[in-house]
């Protein structure tokens, strides 16, 4: 029995050691700068897209990145991993005043200066290979900083998946920042889009409606924002984050923050 | 004249990207080669279950060339130039074989999907759009997405349209019916070019959050009415069928964990195109009848963080009609239903011989890989389909529950499912009505039953289906994906249930007592599986899969009803009392370039029938233990050796995106 309470006590204390922050974003702002709507077809069922939680939990030499939505996901186009419409895009600053601020193709997003990523997590329900090759001409300035987890699971609400600390750079992750873009797995991209959905003014079966017939508008469904608590204030400030101009003359790009704890 | 043909010509000249900035069309496409392989050496199609017959072996692309083009704010249009391959062998020499002039080899280009999108900017209508569809935006009970061959095959009308604040929204579709499949007896008449459906759905979303349906859908087939021959007032027309359906669904989560959803169809369906006659090989209901079906789902996720448990009920009532409902690529009920591997298993078991065309028909004795889709549709379809994919099977008639938990434990997950499914179409001379068609289910007597035969007319049936599976990934590497599973079905039918019925139910044989005619199968099966990243272009993944039937189906003097003369010796029918054992051996490869995706999957099969038989003897079945070569049955003479069978199989394909 002592030896049982040892044992425990042990595995208590190795989870106590385990780096671990959670990010919560409110319900119901799964509509980008706020006109967002979702596509027709019945498989983009709603709260899909609307980001309820973020987790990263070090364990180990892994880090496991968790992010729950406000719906039960599915797997409607059979892609054997249990989900399926969505995408998620976790951008990490390891390193604060370094890093890119431009977002990844087809998400038509940047960075603020003092919120440049040097990392990116990408769950997709793709195969890592696809994501991958995709990613080499799509992305190839930034192909060393993109990290695939071999395997992206999804259940109940949460989509997940683990990747080698080693592949993230050196830190504590509950120190980093972070942002996460939510999106949806695109297996028929534009040319110049990793695997995201479009974003048009008028929703169609397959493509989000409420934006832009260009691409001056962010292709981004909901992000953390404020300070990642999940208060109400925090729905203005992701719209604030992704407001956008596509007006000749007055462009402007929806320009993100990182969240930390 | 010559002035306008100057100006034609000069038109033409022009690129489209002089057309205008905003009118520019994109283009893009694919081209997709697949390559297949097996030692079955069938070749009717480039698929391992066409129309035709089927075929592994053979080379051959398709090309796809997708254009959309935004004319203004208001219209845009799209659509693709599609050659697609049934018989486009590379052997063909491009064209200039035998076959030159057979449609499915001449690698013929067609236009597909063609569509206008109108946007006008009314308040009342958000979107029309004309021409082809897949019609997701409805339900698989009521429009379901279709895919006949190519996913937007079908056309029609369809207007959307949302209040302001879009918590209301509506959807309005005329659908031409496809004179194909649409209808009783796999068509809707002569005169079809005004065929159609017609569904009006309604969305709102309440301020909790519960999401709330309502469509309604009207079917119409007419026919011209022979009755009326003066057409100097035009000609009538009379009804060949119709079909109504009706349903309302809800959606909502109670608190951050439980999740409900529900639906409720009601349909009605009338025809007068059999004149009250029994019809076995038709996909609809041969006479009038209304009935429904019901889902309930409750899901409760993240129990302390590692659990999650979904639960649902189901009753599809046995007349539940639907023409328009999905015939494929759903999956409407929680259960993964039966395995694929006993679907249309193929070379026959008793006999097998190439003179038996039918023998050679089908996907082979491997089935599909993994486990069914369930479709609320006698249509359910897998034609054109490779071994890879997943069987779609009916559950018209099927009525009970599942649980399905899923546990995770750090990189371990486990799941189960336990599912009892009693049946709505537990019947005696199906309750007297002769309206229910048997499709394939003679074929399905034997082993796996077939894809849509949910109508049996004698039937006291329940099935439970439990399964256990795994998924690990060990640290190694690039990690290793590991996964098991083990699965269980017993499948009980107790069919003729009154001894008075067994003359009319066995017209072929001689059965004379009830516990006569018992099925028993009990299915096993036992996979695994191991993953591994092997570059960050290659992903390779092995499997080994055993499966076993335990089948008892009634004594040697049992025939199902309605077998004609023909079907024994045609393989159509098939004596499948005993022990059937699969072993699988399979290697799937998933490489990808930019640009390029390239996918394999071999299997290797080999496995063995041991045919036991039964007698009915004091109201029981009785083992029997024949001494001689062959053992007579109502179904013929069935040899008492035990019978080797195997199967290889390959497919390859690549497809480029540009």
């Amino acid at each position: 029995m002592r030896k049982l309470s040892v044992l425990l006590s042990l595995l208590m204390c190795t989870a106590l050691f385990a780096g671990s922050v959670v990010f919560t974003d409110p319900k119901g702002d799964d509509n980008g700068p706020g006109e967002y709507i979702y596509p027709t077809d019945g498989v983009y069922s709603t709260g899909s897209f609307d980001l309820t939680e973020f987790e990263v939990e070090a364990k180990g030499k892994k880090a496991k990145f968790s992010v729950t939505m406000a719906s039960s996901l599915d797997d409607p186009w059979g892609m054997d991993v249990g989900f399926a419409v969505q995408m998620i895009i976790i951008f990490i600053d390891t390193t604060p005043g370094q890093g890119h601020v431009e977002g990844l193709p087809g998400l038509n997003i940047q960075f603020d200066k003092d919120s440049a990523w040097d990392k990116v997590v990408i769950l997709s329900p793709q195969k890592k290979s696809r994501v991958m090759s995709e990613a080499k001409i799509k992305a190839a300035d930034v192909i060393d900083d993109i990290v695939v987890p071999t395997l992206t699971k999804g259940k109940g609400k949460t989509i997940s998946g683990s990747v080698k600390l080693e592949e993230l750079g050196e830190g504590d992750p509950a120190t980093w920042g972070y942002q996460v873009v939510v999106q949806s797995n695109e297996g028929f991209p534009a040319k110049t889009d990793l695997l995201t959905r479009k974003v048009n003014e008028f929703e169609g079966q397959h493509r989000f409606g409420g934006g832009n017939d260009g691409d001056c508008d962010p292709h981004v469904m909901d992000i953390l924002a404020g300070k990642g608590e999940g208060a109400d204030s925090e729905i203005k400030a992701q719209h604030d984050m992704l407001a956008y101009s596509c007006e000749e003359g007055k462009e402007s790009k929806a320009t993100l923050k990182m969240v930390r704890k | 004249m010559k002035r306008l043909s100057i100006l034609l010509a000069i038109l033409m000249l022009l690129p489209l990207g002089a057309i205008g900035q905003d009118r520019s069309i994109d283009w893009f496409g694919n081209v997709y080669t697949k390559w297949l392989d097996g030692d079955r050496q069938t070749a009717t199609g480039l698929y391992n279950n066409s129309e035709f017959g089927g075929g592994d072996q053979g080379q051959g692309t398709e090309f796809e060339l997708y254009f959309k083009a935004r004319v203004s704010k208001q219209v845009e249009i799209g659509g693709r130039l599609k050659a697609r391959f049934d018989r486009n062998y590379w052997t063909n020499g491009g064209g200039f074989a035998d076959d030159e002039n057979e449609p499915r080899s001449a690698q013929y280009m067609k236009f597909r999907g063609v569509y206008v999108r109108l946007t006008p900017g009314y308040s009342w209508i958000d979107s029309a759009t004309i021409g082809s569809n897949d019609w997701g935006m409805f339900d698989p009970f009521t429009i379901g997405k279709i895919r006949y061959i190519d996913r937007d095959n079908v056309s029609g009308l369809l207007f959307q349209g949302s209040n302001a604040s879009k918590n209301f929204r509506y959807d309005f579709a005329r659908v031409s019916l496809p004179k194909l499949w649409a209808g009783p007896s796999w068509s809707t008449g002569d005169f079809t070019q005004s065929d159609a459906a017609y569904a009006l759905q309604l969305k709102f979303e309440a301020s909790n959050g519960f999401h709330f349906t309502g469509i309604g859908e009207y079917i119409k087939d007419d026919e011209i009415d022979v009755a009326d021959v003066d057409n100097r007032d035009g000609v009538d027309t009379t009804q060949r069928y119709e079909n109504w359906i009706y349903g309302f669904k809800f959606n909502g989560s109670v608190g951050d964990m439980v999740d409900i959803s529900g639906s409720y169809y009601y349909s009605d369906f009338t025809t007068d195109a059999y004149g009250g006659e029994y019809s076995r090989w038709t996909p609809t209901i041969t006479d009038e009848a209304t009935d429904d079906a019901m889902q309930l789902n409750i899901d409760i996720n993240d129990i302390g963080d590692v659990l999650t448990l979904k639960m649902q009920y189901f009753d599809i009532g046995a007349a539940y009609m639907s023409v328009m409902a999905s015939r494929r690529e759903a999956d409407v009920l929680l259960t993964e239903g039966h395995d694929g591997t006993w679907g249309w298993s193929r070379p026959d078991y008793n006999v097998g011989s190439n003179d038996n065309s039918n023998s050679r028909n089908g996907i082979g004795y491997g089935g599909w890989n993994g486990h069914a889709e369930q479709v609320v549709s006698v249509m359910a379809d897998n034609d054109f389909t490779d071994f890879d994919e997943t069987m779609a099977e009916s559950v018209i008639g099927w009525k009970g529950f599942t649980i399905a938990p899923e546990l995770t434990l750090g990189e371990l997950t486990l799941a189960a499912e336990y599912s009892f499914i009693d049946y709505n179409s537990n019947w005696q001379n199906s309750d007297g009505d002769n309206m229910y068609p048997q499709v394939d289910g003679v074929h399905g007597w034997g082993l796996g039953g077939d894809w849509r035969s949910p109508y049996s007319h004698w039937q006291e049936k329940e099935t439970t289906i439990m399964l256990i599976k795994g998924e690990y990934i060990a640290d190694v590497g690039q990690g290793l994906n590991l996964k098991f599973k083990y699965k269980m079905i017993d499948d009980t039918d107790d069919r003729v249930e009154t001894a008075g019925d067994l003359g009319d139910a066995y017209q072929n044989s001689t059965v004379d007592h009830i516990a006569y005619d018992n099925r028993e199968a009990d299915y096993t099966s036992i996979e695994f599986s191991a993953g591994y990243q092997l570059t960050d272009d290659l992903f390779i993944e092995g499997f080994l899969a055993q499966y076993e039937v335990d089948l008892i189906d009634g004594s040697i003097d049992v025939t199902p009803p309605h077998m004609e003369g023909w079907e024994p010796q045609y393989g159509w029918i098939e004596y499948l009392t005993g022990q059937h054992k699969k072993n699988q051996i399979g290697i799937e490869l998933k490489y990808f370039l930019s640009g390029m995706e390239f996918g394999l999957r071999t299997d290797f099969l080999d496995g063995t029938y041991d045919p036991e038989f039964y007698e009915g003897v004091n109201g029981q079945l009785v083992r029997l233990n024949p001494t001689g070569d062959t053992q007579a049955t109502a179904i013929g003479d069935i040899s008492t050796d035990e019978v080797d069978l195997s199967q290889y199989r390959l497919k390859a394909f690549m497809k480029v995106q540009f």
